[in-house]
C-alpha cells in the first residue's frame, strides 16, 4: 500500500501542473466537486471534502482514497493596444492540477486525513513578436500543497477539523526587454522556486438535522519564499554587465479565504447545496523580484488586489444504485483592478456552468467525470498603469480582454 | 424533487449554447486618419540624407523603415516606396564596439560590410527621394553621380544619386522631376542643411564656405516655384544650428573637462586658424572656451586628441598620405610648424583646422544657416506652404539639455552623443526616435494647415536604431575611439 502510495505521489509531482482561476486561485479539487460548480464545503460526497472542509471527513468511514486530475484550457484574447483593435490570441496551453485524498477513520469520533492538491496557480504565454512582449511573453506559477489532517467529531450532529499546509512551488517570469536609445531587445528570464511553506486549515460541520448541513471551512494564507536566478539571453554583449542577471529572490503571499456553505436533501436522492467563499486577495499587493546584486535593479510591480468572492450552487441527484449525476453554477468575482490587469494574468468576472456523472465500476470502486464551462466577461481597459513600450517610457496598455475556460475532470475513489 | 434537477440541466445546457457562442468582439476599428484637405494618395518626401533615414554613417533599410516620411505615410495609411537597402546598408555603418555607460566610455567601430539593393526595380520613382549627399543645387539640378553639385564643385561624384534616381533605367531627371512625374498630392521638402554642413564638418576645409545666401535664395526660390506648380500641398522644413550636433559638441567639452588644464601647467588648446598660411601664437582656446563651444572640435578630432602634448606629425602624414602628397609639400603648407613641439599644446604644433571649427567658422556657419532660414521661410510663406520650424524645436530640445531633457511620450531626450536618444553615431544623423519627434513636427504643422487631426507617432514604441557591432575591427592600442576611417566616407 505504502509502495502504492509513493507510486502515486510521484506521479502527481509530474502531472501536476497549474492553472486558472479567479486571481490565481485553482478551486478544482474534484470531480464531482466541480460537477457541483464547486458548492461542496457542507456537502460531504466523497473524499475530496478534505480539501473543501477538512470537518467533513468525519463523514468518511472506514478507509477510503481519492485520485482525481483536472485538465484545463483556458483561452484568452487580446485587442489592442487601443485605439487598435488587432487581436492576439495567448497560445493554448493545458494546464493539469491534480488532487489525491487519503480518509481514515481512527476511532468512532477521529479521523485522520492527507490531502495533496494544487491550490494556486497560473499559467499564460503569449506568441513571441507580440505588441505585449515588454509587460509579458510567459508566466507560470505553480503551488503544490500537502495537506495532512485530523477532525473529530464532537457530537453526533458537530464536527471540527484542522490541518496543516505544507506547500512548495515554483515560478517562471518570461518577457523582453529594451535598451532605448539602443537598437535590439533581449529576452529576460526569472526562476525560482519555494520550498517548506507552511500554513493551516480548519473547518466545522454542522448537521441541523438529518437533511440540512452546514460547512465552514478556512484556509490560511501561505507565505511562499522563491529563490532562483535570473537570465538574459539575446542583448548587446556590450550591455553585458548591465543585463539582468544573478541570483534572485521574491516572496508570494497566497490569500487566506473563508467559505461559508450549506447542503439540504430536498428528496432522499437529492441533494443541492450553497457556497459562498470569501478570498483575501489582498495579500497580493505587488510583485518584487529582488536582486542580490545591488548593481542590478530591483523590479517591482504593484498588484494592489482586492478582496474578492464567488457564489456557488450545486446540485446532485442519485439516479440510482449505480449512477449519480450533478449540476453547478457559479459567479466569480475577481479581485484585480482595471489598472493593474495586464497580459501576465487577463482576469474578469466570470460565470461558470458545469455538469458531471459518478458511477459505481465495483463495489468499491467508483469513478467522476465533470465538464465545466468558464466565460469571462468581456474586459476592456482604458485606464492601465501597466506600460507596454518597456524602458522607452510609459504607454498605457490598454485593450479589451476575452476569456474562456474549459475544464475536464476525472477522480476516481477507492473504499479500502 | 427531479424537476429541481431538471431545471438545473437545462439551464447549464441553455447557458453552455449562449455564452459559449456569442462573439463579444464587436470593437470597431479607429477610423482612418483624417487628413483634412491635404489628401495623402500620392506623397513624395525630398530631401537629403536626413529625409533619406541614413544613420550612423550609411543607408540601410532598418533605418530607412524610420525615416520621417515613412512614419508620416503610416500615420495616414498610404503607400511610400523607399530605395530600400538591405542591412548592413551601403557600407561603413558605425557600431558601438563596445559601452561602459556607467562611465559614458564607449569605442566605436565600423562594419567594414555591405548589403544590397532591395527595392531597385521598382517601376516608378521613389516616394521617398531623400538623398544622401544632396545639396539644393542638387534637387533640380543633379540626375546621376557625375552631374551632383559634389562631383561638379568638388571632383567627388555621389554614387547615391545613381542609387535612388536610377536614370540609367527610367531616365526621368532630378529629384524635383522624379517628384513631377508622380503627380503628388503632398509634397515635404527639407534641404540646405548640406549647403553649411559640408564646410562646418570639414573644420572649413572643404567646401571653404557655406552656399553663398544669395544664390541660396536664388535656387531655393527656382525650386519653391517648380513645386508651387504642381498643385500639391507642400511642407517645407527650415534648417538646425548645425554647429548644435554632437558632431560638434562632443570631444571639446570631453577635453575641456578631463586634460587637466591647469595641473599640467597648460595654457589652453592651439589651434590652426580657418585659412591661415602660417601657425599663430595667439590661436589659443582654453578650457572655459572648449567647454562652451568658443571653438569647437569635430568627432573626428577624437582621434588625434590622444596624441596631444606628444611631438608628433601624425595628422600630416595622414593628410599627406590619404592625398597621396609628399610629407615635406603638406609640411611646408604652414610656415612655422614644427613637429617636435608637443602637439597641440604649443603653438608650433597647433591643432589642425580640419579638426577644428574656429569662433570664426561657427560664426559663418550659423550666419549662413541663419540667412537660408530667413530665405526659406519667406520664400515659403509667400508661396502658401507650410513651414516646420526644426531650428526653433532643435534650439528648444538644447536648452532643455541641461533642465531635465525634454521628453516625448514619456521617453527622455537631450543633444548630447549617443544618450542622449537623438544621434546616431555620427553625431549628425537623427535616431529612429528623432524621426519620430520630426515626423511629429511635420503633423503637427499639416494638421494646423489643412484642417487634419492625423495622430502623432508614439516615440515610444518606435524601436531603438544605436547598432552594436559585432566585429573589432581595430587593435587595442592606437586608441582610435572613434576611427578616423569611419567618418571619412560620411555623406549628410
Amino acid at each position: 500500500m505504502k509502495q502504492k502510495l509513493n507510486t502515486a505521489l510521484c506521479a502527481f509531482l509530474l502531472l501536476c501542473s497549474t492553472a486558472f482561476g479567479s486571481g490565481f486561485q485553482i478551486n478544482e479539487h474534484g470531480a464531482r466537486a466541480m460537477a457541483m460548480g464547486g458548492a461542496f464545503t457542507a456537502a460531504a460526497l466523497d473524499p475530496s471534502i478534505l480539501y473543501f472542509n477538512n470537518a467533513g471527513i468525519t463523514q468518511m468511514s472506514s478507509f477510503k482514497l481519492m485520485l482525481g486530475t483536472t485538465l484545463i484550457a483556458p483561452s484568452s484574447t487580446f485587442r489592442g493596444v487601443s485605439p487598435a483593435i488587432k487581436e492576439t490570441k495567448m497560445e493554448s496551453q493545458l494546464f493539469t492540477p491534480s488532487h489525491f485524498y487519503a480518509t481514515y477513520q481512527i476511532t468512532d469520533d477521529l479521523f485522520a486525513g492527507l490531502g495533496f492538491n494544487n491550490p494556486f496557480g497560473l499559467g499564460t504565454k503569449w506568441p513571441a513578436a507580440w505588441d505585449g512582449r515588454f509587460v509579458s511573453l510567459e508566466i507560470e506559477v505553480r503551488t503544490f500543497n500537502l495537506n495532512p489532517v485530523i477532525a473529530y467529531k464532537v457530537s453526533n450532529n458537530f464536527s471540527v477539523g484542522v490541518g496543516l499546509q505544507y506547500a512548495f512551488g515554483d515560478v517562471l517570469i518570461n518577457r523582453d526587454i529594451n535598451f532605448p536609445p539602443f537598437a535590439g531587445t533581449a529576452n529576460v528570464n526569472l526562476k525560482g522556486d519555494a520550498t517548506s511553506a507552511m500554513g493551516f486549515t480548519a473547518g466545522l460541520m454542522y448537521k441541523m438535522d438529518c437533511d440540512l448541513n452546514i460547512g465552514v471551512s478556512y484556509r490560511s494564507e501561505v507565505k511562499y519564499d522563491f529563490s532562483g536566478t535570473a537570465s538574459t539571453t539575446g542583448g548587446p554583449s556590450q550591455l553585458a554587465g548591465r543585463l539582468p542577471a544573478g541570483d534572485i529572490s521574491a516572496s508570494l503571499t497566497t490569500p487566506q479565504q473563508l467559505v461559508i456553505g450549506a447542503s439540504y436533501k430536498v428528496c432522499p436522492k437529492t441533494l443541492v447545496s450553497a457556497d459562498f467563499q470569501w478570498v483575501g486577495w489582498t495579500s497580493y499587493d505587488s510583485l518584487k523580484v529582488n536582486f542580490t546584486d545591488p548593481a542590478q535593479t530591483d523590479l517591482a510591480s504593484p498588484r494592489m488586489y482586492e478582496n474578492s468572492y464567488i457564489i456557488r450552487l450545486g446540485a446532485n441527484h442519485q439516479y440510482n444504485d449505480l449512477l449519480d449525476i450533478s449540476a453547478g453554477i457559479l459567479y466569480d468575482r475577481n479581485p484585480v483592478k482595471d489598472q493593474f490587469v495586464d497580459a501576465t494574468l487577463p482576469d474578469a468576472d466570470r460565470l461558470g456552468f458545469s455538469l458531471g456523472a459518478g458511477y459505481k465500476l465495483m463495489d468499491n470502486l467508483s469513478v467522476d467525470a465533470a465538464y465545466m464551462f468558464l466565460r469571462f466577461y468581456e474586459r476592456t481597459i482604458n485606464n492601465s498603469m501597466v506600460s507596454y513600450s518597456g524602458n522607452a517610457g510609459f504607454n498605457a496598455f490598454n485593450g479589451t480582454y476575452n476569456s474562456t475556460a474549459s475544464l475536464f475532470s476525472l477522480s476516481l475513489s477507492y473504499n479500502l | 424533487m427531479k424537476k429541481i434537477i431538471n431545471v438545473l440541466f437545462s439551464l447549464s445546457l441553455l447557458a453552455f449554447v449562449f455564452v459559449g457562442c456569442e462573439s463579444r468582439t464587436d470593437l470597431t476599428a479607429p477610423p482612418a486618419a483624417n487628413t483634412g484637405s491635404a489628401d495623402f494618395a500620392r506623397f513624395v518626401t525630398i530631401g537629403n540624407s536626413i529625409t533619406a533615414g541614413y544613420q550612423s554613417g550609411a543607408l540601410y533599410a532598418s533605418a530607412q523603415n524610420y525615416a520621417y516620411g515613412n512614419l508620416i505615410a503610416k500615420q495616414v495609411g498610404t503607400t511610400f516606396a523607399m530605395p530600400l537597402y538591405s542591412d548592413p546598408g551601403t557600407g561603413g555603418r558605425m557600431e558601438i564596439k563596445s559601452a561602459n555607460l556607467a562611465t559614458g566610455d564607449i569605442v566605436i567601430t565600423y562594419n567594414a560590410n555591405a548589403g544590397a539593393a532591395l527595392n531597385l526595380n521598382y517601376a516608378a520613382p521613389y516616394n521617398n527621394l531623400g538623398i544622401p549627399g544632396a545639396l539644393l543645387y542638387d534637387v533640380v539640378n543633379a540626375t546621376s553621380s557625375a552631374d551632383c553639385g559634389s562631383a561638379i564643385f568638388a571632383g567627388k561624384p555621389n554614387p547615391m544619386f545613381d542609387l535612388i534616381l536610377r536614370n540609367s533605367a527610367l531616365h526621368i531627371g532630378s529629384q524635383f522631376a522624379q517628384t513631377k512625374i508622380q503627380h503628388p498630392s503632398v509634397v515635404t521638402l527639407w534641404i540646405g542643411n548640406n549647403d553649411v554642413l559640408g564646410f562646418a564638418t570639414s573644420g572649413g576645409a572643404s567646401p571653404t564656405a557655406p552656399t553663398n545666401a544669395v544664390q541660396f535664395d536664388a535656387l531655393y526660390r527656382f525650386l519653391a516655384d517648380s513645386l508651387k506648380s504642381l498643385n500639391a500641398k507642400v511642407v517645407v522644413a527650415n534648417l538646425p544650428d548645425v554647429t548644435a550636433i554632437p558632431f560638434f559638441n562632443t570631444v571639446g567639452p570631453t577635453l575641456a573637462l578631463k586634460a587637466g588644464w591647469t595641473k599640467n601647467g597648460l595654457l589652453g588648446l592651439f589651434i590652426q586658424k580657418h585659412g591661415a598660411a602660417a601657425v599663430d601664437p595667439t590661436a589659443v582656446v582654453d578650457s572655459i572656451g572648449l567647454l562652451t563651444g568658443k571653438v569647437d572640435l569635430t568627432l573626428p578630432a577624437s582621434s588625434y586628441t590622444p596624441y596631444l602634448g606628444q611631438p608628433t606629425g601624425k595628422w600630416y602624414r595622414d593628410v599627406a598620405a590619404s592625398r597621396g602628397l609628399p610629407l615635406a609639400a603638406v609640411l611646408a603648407s604652414i610656415a612655422g610648424l614644427d613637429t617636435t613641439k608637443p602637439f597641440g599644446f604649443h603653438p608650433q604644433n597647433p591643432f589642425p583646422d580640419a579638426l577644428t571649427l574656429d569662433a570664426d567658422e561657427i560664426a559663418t556657419a550659423k550666419t549662413a544657416t541663419s540667412n537660408f532660414n530667413k530665405s526659406i521661410d519667406s520664400i515659403a510663406t509667400n508661396r502658401g506652404f507650410g513651414v516646420v520650424n526644426i531650428n526653433t524645436m532643435f534650439n528648444g530640445i538644447r536648452s532643455r539639455d541641461f533642465a531635465g531633457g525634454s521628453y516625448y511620450n514619456g521617453m527622455k531626450f537631450t543633444t548630447s552623443y549617443i544618450t542622449g536618444g537623438l544621434f546616431t553615431l555620427d553625431g549628425v544623423h537623427p535616431s529612429n526616435q528623432a524621426h519620430a519627434i520630426i515626423a511629429n513636427e511635420f503633423i503637427k504643422v499639416i494638421n494646423a494647415k489643412w484642417g487634419a487631426s492625423i495622430p502623432s507617432v508614439n516615440v515610444a514604441q518606435i524601436p531603438g536604431s544605436i547598432i552594436f557591432g559585432k566585429r573589432i575591427n581595430f587593435d587595442q592600442y592606437g586608441i582610435p575611439r572613434y576611427p578616423y576611417e569611419a567618418l571619412s566616407h560620411l555623406l549628410f
